[in-house]
């Protein structure tokens, strides 16, 4: 019997492992507001959120600037996260991720679409305009998202070639998309399409920060609520229909909330690869795959890995910033090459 | 009683399963039997409530299945299926655990653990309990699973619950075989389970079996006692073998010898 048929034995201490993960965030989170173009000492960082540094301008760097970029990356992390969690559960597939299946390019393409061809509804302004590019990125990716899971079915079971593959078509097909709208679009336009497809944390606002902050926690709320049936999910569609779990409603309120949490976080910040993929192992390597924990290990573990590399993008290269895209991809590419081998394997071909 | 009436199952053109009518009673062990294709699969899934199309055909304890949220005939049938695979890591006593989930909707409680662990223990899994489940052999795999179905039961209404088993013994050693089907036997005399299981094995179908029941062409072509069945030329023309069937001299039941027609 080789180790890895055994549970990690730390299982049954899950409860206090979502505890350590969020003060690890929390650690993560004072390091990130101390790093920069000014570093910081954590402890002035924590007298400043605390309100007892009274530096102005520390204070106008930390509260206007880092905050609300720390929030965001919290939060972009946090729904790709759980929207890596819950479509593995709902595919019963450890490999899918709403990048590598393409919902995010599908998000990231309706949001195009908004860009070049609503730039009139946009420039009214007002709570309208701000909504429109998400709520344009949430349909996209709900579109995307039904695509994908309906193209990767086949006799009631999702098969994992099928959706891989039917993402990469997913992926070619709204890429295609975006080049053609470079192609109409102004240069702005431009600088904005290259935003969405590298991914960054930098444009941060307090209003984004909040907007996408509701839609990520309503996300997780509701997702988490789903936890027991998706357990059972596990044994396949029919075994979870014959523990009385109601199949179909369950798979639609799945889309829609995985949907939601990519579509917010791909409108703010473009698309962050890997980290649903990324995250939901990590999580699930800590608390095991039961979703009542591994959906709030995998939201954890998300923020924390956005959070680490935004961090590292704006260090590395300091006084330019890497893009944080490029950074998750360059560990996550690797990392799904290692996950399809290890799976291969499993299957025997 | 889980019964079928006049049930009728088409796939396309093809006619799975015509006008079959089939009671199965609390406490009995009916073993169903005939060749790849006769729609044995089909019926138990009927059965089960899994065809949309056959629900009004199907009642249970009177009621007929269209009747029944999901949530509530789960507490009264549990099905084991030739289950698929299993990606996501959950442990032999997760999954068996998970049978419990009618029951408390996934937040499995002391009571939960301990019948999950009453029947890990029949079925032979106490040492794979820790063990991630897709990594088990196909014949721990099923017996998992077959304690996951009756966890789902353990304390189902008496002479009201049924089981219904797809080929249970199909990846199992010998011993397990007998053991599995023993087990199953025992659930419907000590807690008036009814049980129906799919099984190849004409022998060992006739050891346990209260009843048989023989289906080819989507038709009931025998139904009784072990000794009936197996005497009966429906049982050669469904199978396209030559059968004697001798009895044992220090058993009760009667044994097949099969050859090519």
């Amino acid at each position: 019997m080789s180790d890895a048929a055994l549970a990690p034995p730390f299982i049954r201490a899950h409860g206090r492992t979502l505890w350590l993960l969020a003060a690890a965030l929390v650690a993560a989170l004072v390091l990130a507001l101390g790093s920069g173009a000014v570093a910081i000492p954590p402890a002035t960082v924590i007298a400043t959120l605390l309100g007892a540094h009274d530096d102005a301008q520390t204070s106008l760097v930390i509260w206007s600037l880092r905050v609300p970029r720390a929030l965001l990356g919290i939060i972009a992390g946090a729904g790709m996260g759980i929207a890596g969690a819950a479509m593995q559960g709902l595919m019963r597939n450890p490999l899918a991720d709403p990048g590598l299946v393409g919902v995010s390019s599908g998000a990231a393409l309706a949001a195009a679409v908004v860009v070049v061809f609503g730039e009139r509804a946009m420039s009214t302004g007002g709570w309208a305009a701000a909504a429109l590019l998400p709520v344009a990125a949430f349909t996209g990716a709900v579109l995307t998202t039904a695509l994908v899971y309906a193209a990767s079915r086949r006799n009631g079971r999702s098969s994992v070639t099928l959706m891989l593959l039917s993402g990469i078509a997913i992926n070619a097909l709204a890429l295609s998309g975006i080049g053609l709208l470079m192609f109409m679009g102004s240069d702005a336009q431009i600088r904005t399409f290259t935003f969405w497809t590298l991914g960054s944390v930098a444009g941060a606002t307090w209003p984004g920060v909040i907007a996408a902050g509701c839609a990520v926690g309503l996300a997780l709320f509701a997702l988490s609520r789903k936890a027991g049936p998706l357990d059972a999910l596990a044994l396949g569609e029919a075994q979870a229909a014959h523990l009385g779990v109601a199949v179909g409603p369950l798979n639609r309120a799945c889309v829609v909330l995985i949907a939601l949490s990519v579509g917010a976080t791909t409108a703010l910040t473009g698309s962050i690869g890997f980290i649903g993929l990324i995250a939901p192992h990590v999580a699930r390597r800590l608390v095991g795959p039961g979703h009542r924990q591994l959906l709030p290990a995998s939201a954890l573990a998300g923020a924390l890995l956005v959070l680490l590399a935004d961090s590292a993008a704006r260090t590395w290269a300091a006084p330019a910033e890497l893009p944080i895209g490029v950074l998750t991809a360059l560990f996550g590419a690797p990392f799904f090459m290692f996950l399809l081998r290890r799976r291969v394997g499993a299957e025997g071909g | 009683m889980l019964s079928a009436h006049q049930l009728t199952v088409s796939a396309g053109k093809r006619l799975l399963l015509d006008r079959v009518d089939l009671s199965l009673r609390p406490g009995e062990l009916l073993v169903l039997v005939g060749p790849n294709g006769a729609g044995k699969t089909t019926l138990l899934r009927a059965l089960s409530g899994d065809i949309g199309a056959a629900l009004h055909s199907v009642s249970c304890n009177g009621r007929p299945l269209s009747g029944i949220p999901a949530a509530e005939l789960a507490t009264l049938r549990a099905v084991h299926s030739q289950q698929q695979r299993n990606d996501l890591d959950f442990t032999a006593r997760q999954v068996v655990e998970l049978g419990r989930f009618p029951h408390n909707g996934g937040r499995p409680g002391s009571v939960d653990r301990a019948i999950a662990r009453s029947a890990m223990a029949l079925t032979g899994c106490t040492e794979l309990a820790e063990r991630i489940c897709a990594t088990l052999s196909g014949g721990e795999q099923a017996r998992v699973h077959l304690a996951r179905a009756l966890a789902q039961i353990w304390h189902g209404p008496t002479g009201a619950h049924y089981l219904l088993l797809d080929e249970p013994v199909a990846a199992l050693d010998i011993m397990w075989q007998h053991r599995a089907l023993a087990c199953a036997r025992e659930r419907t005399r000590s807690h008036g389970t009814g049980v129906l299981a799919i099984v190849h094995d004409l022998n060992l179908a006739a050891r346990y079996a209260d009843r048989m029941v023989l289906l080819a062409d989507g038709r009931i072509q025998a139904d009784g006692r072990a000794f009936d069945v197996l005497h009966s030329t429906a049982l050669a023309r469904a199978f396209g073998i030559r059968c004697r069937v001798l009895d044992d001299p220090l058993g009760e039941t009667p044994v097949v010898v099969t050859e090519p027609a």
